[in-house]
């Protein structure tokens, strides 16, 4: 399966922020999305989870045949977690799963869920307005996991996490790229290169693939760098 | 210290010409029209600067004018005098009040936030020259305003000495300020008093003086006057001084100017009500639901939010219970009473459309779904899904109707109840059309308010109300039942039409929701 970006391009007002993205990316991956402030890293997201309507150009799926991106095909990690904060984490989760019980693969109980991202038994019936922001981003986490979309983007989602959590994350998102296009958008390059299989580049409105062709660590950083610096040919 | 003064009149009035650029943006079509090249557009800020001059001038002449007439003419007028000590009296006390209340220098603006601690204006510099200017507009305004409406009673010499006398009570009060900080080492803030009873005392001990005194005769006469300018001339004087080599500005403005002192009182009332909100969801830990899917969703968030959904309600049947009550004794004890409260039951209906207005609490619910539930859940996809978005409005719709149907209710049997004891009607079809277009007019409003949170949803991520489309459809329901509640007409005639207008307009809206909610419900 292939996630497939033609031409797509969007503007606000006079300032294109996407100029011409054209990109494939395939199932089984983890694709670091680098780019500098302000680059579109998120209006890429935003468009392809159909938050902003893009003005040219289409993304689609290809599995077997092109098809459109339904909603189940597409989750969305956000940076800042947001939870309904009335709601226990069982409780959220039991609501996520009886209304998407149909589109669930392999179902395991609520505890085998929470397990999963390691969340305290004595957190799981508490409301989620006393949870801290890495808890929270926990629970956000795990609606994609048991929802398991083909293609999870994710907008730094390890940020709020402390090293050890965010090293279970890393290892969990490892786990789950089997079946899934998981791109994820960071500002910190040793992330990517540690946890991604492929790094891709938004710099001036355009998406682009950065080599490793053999390089050494060091080599690879200095060219992401010039890439996003615009002296590529430099 | 001029070029100072300059500066921040340029910085004032760019920020002035982009709030109202932005707020343009923001209105529905027109906004559409305007570009963000407007910002950097010349003429816009020269045109805006004529404006903000014309601003200043209304500010100096016109407000002046006002005051001097709402609170001195006006209160003239009712005392039916017009004598010199009388206004010299009142004006007095009222520049009291205003030279510690009003004094510029202790007033935390977010110009000076802007000018001293965002772009480190030297703080002296900025203050002293608007506060030259500050106290020069007070001046001017002032003889002016009073040559134009006393002159013919107050002498021109007492007009002079009265403005004078204004500004230098300022001086005097800044100067018993800065006695007050340096002895308490705390600073102050003339819109936080350390304590509002006293600050209220004052003001309310001030008014009475002002107001009261002359009620019995009493005002200051002219040689008391003249002594007291005396010392206030002696005592400012003496105070200019000290506030001109006062070396602390910077330390005052560096206390003073914060983000809470500046920006909170100014800030969207929806920050304030959505941490209000947010506290009131229910930590009742046995609170549970057994339902599945959708219904569990939102029965626990009615159970956990009973308090601001279903009190309210609560509360407001109450107290139409306790009205009704009330009027009912009356007519038994008064027969007069009692005839004139059956007609005016015939003829209340359309007031009632206003009532209920009030009385629903759709709006109250819609704010706390959103801040509470919506905010958070919108960014779910799953939960932006047409057959999600329906279901959960069903559900929605059924709640604000049934929490609202127990005052609705309560008031229409009630209206009927009084209507039967007060004599009836000989129209039994009355007492039908009375109970039903009430029930109508509740479920109009709660369809009403859900219909526009769902088509118009008016929140961004950050909580702020970012549609004005909805602000403007509000003050057009408010305008609309106004108007409507001032009409003239039988309660037969009224009530038939209501009924057959709450009933379109709910298939309507409704048709509208399943039609467009699911693409328009999501942040702005």
């Amino acid at each position: 399966m292939k996630l497939e970006i033609k031409n797509l391009k969007k503007s606000f007002e006079k300032k294109e922020v996407l100029k011409d993205i054209n990109f494939e990316f395939e199932e089984g991956k983890i694709y670091g999305l680098l780019g500098r402030n302000g680059a579109g890293k998120t209006t890429l997201f935003n468009c392809l989870n159909e938050d902003l309507d893009i003005d040219s150009g289409e993304f689609y799926l290809v599995d077997k045949e092109k098809r459109k991106i339904e909603s189940n095909d597409i989750g969305y990690v956000l940076s800042t977690p947001v939870v309904p904060e009335f709601l226990t984490g069982r409780e959220f989760l039991k609501f996520f799963i009886d209304i998407n019980k149909d589109n669930i693969k392999d179902l395991k109980s609520i505890d085998e869920y929470f397990d999963l991202v390691k969340l305290d038994k004595d957190d799981r019936d508490k409301l989620m307005k006393d949870y801290s922001h890495g808890m929270k981003n926990k629970v956000q986490m795990l609606v994609y996991i048991i929802a398991s979309p083909k293609v999870l983007l994710l907008d730094e989602p390890l940020t709020s996490f402390d090293v050890v959590v965010a090293e279970e994350m890393k290892e969990l998102l490892k786990s789950i790229k089997k079946d899934h296009i998981l791109i994820f958008s960071t500002h910190i390059m040793e992330l990517a290169l540690d946890l991604c299989d492929e790094i891709v580049v938004l710099n001036k409105g355009v998406l682009e693939h950065v080599d490793n062709n053999n390089l050494t660590n060091k080599q690879f950083k200095n060219k992401i760098i010039d890439i996003l610096k615009g002296e590529e040919d430099a | 210290m001029l070029n100072d003064f300059l500066i921040s009149f340029k910085v004032k009035n760019a920020y002035t010409v982009n709030q109202i650029i932005y707020s343009l943006q923001r209105f529905p079509l027109l906004g559409k029209l305007i570009p963000n090249s407007l910002y950097k557009m010349k003429c816009f800020k020269i045109i805006s600067i004529i404006i903000s001059i014309i601003i200043q001038i209304v500010k100096i002449f016109g407000f002046k004018l006002l005051y001097i007439l709402v609170f001195l003419i006006y209160p003239l007028s009712i005392y039916q005098s017009y004598s010199q000590e009388l206004i010299i009296h009142i004006y007095l006390f009222l520049a009291l009040i205003g030279c510690f209340s009003n004094t510029e220098i202790f007033n935390p603006t977010k110009d000076k936030y802007y000018m001293i601690v965002l772009m480190k204006m030297n703080a002296k510099n900025h203050t002293l020259s608007n506060f030259i200017y500050f106290l020069s507009s007070i001046f001017i305004g002032h003889i002016t305003a009073m040559f134009l409406l006393v002159n013919n009673i107050v002498s021109w010499y007492n007009i002079i000495l009265l403005a004078t006398l204004t500004i230098l009570l300022k001086f005097i009060a800044i100067n018993f300020y800065f006695y007050r900080m340096k002895k308490s080492n705390k600073v102050i803030n003339e819109n936080k008093p350390s304590s509002w009873s006293v600050y209220f005392g004052l003001m309310i001990g001030g008014l009475a003086l002002a107001y009261g005194l002359p009620y019995f005769n009493i005002v200051i006469s002219l040689p008391i006057f003249y002594v007291f300018a005396l010392i206030v001339i002696v005592l400012g004087l003496l105070s200019i001084k000290s506030i001109f080599s006062y070396d602390k500005y910077a330390w005052l403005y560096k206390k003073l100017l914060n983000k809470d002192t500046v920006f909170a009182p100014q800030q969207d009332n929806t920050q304030v009500i959505a941490t209000n909100i947010q506290k009131q969801i229910s930590v009742d830990k046995n609170i549970t639901s057994d339902k599945s899917g959708f219904a569990f969703f939102h029965d626990l968030f009615v159970k956990r939010h009973r308090k601001i959904l279903i009190d309210s309600a609560k509360k407001t049947t109450v107290v139409i219970l306790i009205v009704v009550l009330v009027v009912a004794i009356l007519t038994l004890i008064n027969p007069q009473i009692k005839t004139s409260v059956n007609s005016f039951t015939l003829l209340f209906l359309p007031y009632m459309l206003f009532l209920m207005y009030f009385i629903n609490t759709g709006k109250n619910i819609t704010n706390a779904m959103f801040m509470n539930c919506d905010h958070s859940m919108l960014s779910y996809r799953f939960f932006r899904q047409s057959k999600t978005v329906l279901a959960l409005f069903k559900e929605r719709l059924k709640t604000i109707i049934f929490i609202n149907l127990l005052p609705t209710l309560t008031l229409a049997i009630s209206l009927c109840f009084l209507l039967f004891i007060t004599g009836g009607t000989n129209n039994y079809l009355n007492y039908l059309v009375i109970f039903f277009s009430i029930l109508s007019m509740s479920i109009f409003f709660s369809v009403h308010n859900l219909i526009i949170y769902y088509l118009l949803q008016p929140y961004n991520v950050g909580m702020e109300m970012k549609s004005s489309t909805y602000t403007v459809i509000n003050i057009i329901t408010y305008w609309a039942c106004y108007y409507i509640s001032q009409m003239k007409v039988t309660t037969l005639v009224f009530g038939s039409l209501m009924i057959l207008f709450a009933v379109i307009y709910s298939f309507i809206s409704l048709f509208l929701v399943y039609k467009y909610a699911p693409k328009t419900f999501k942040l702005r």
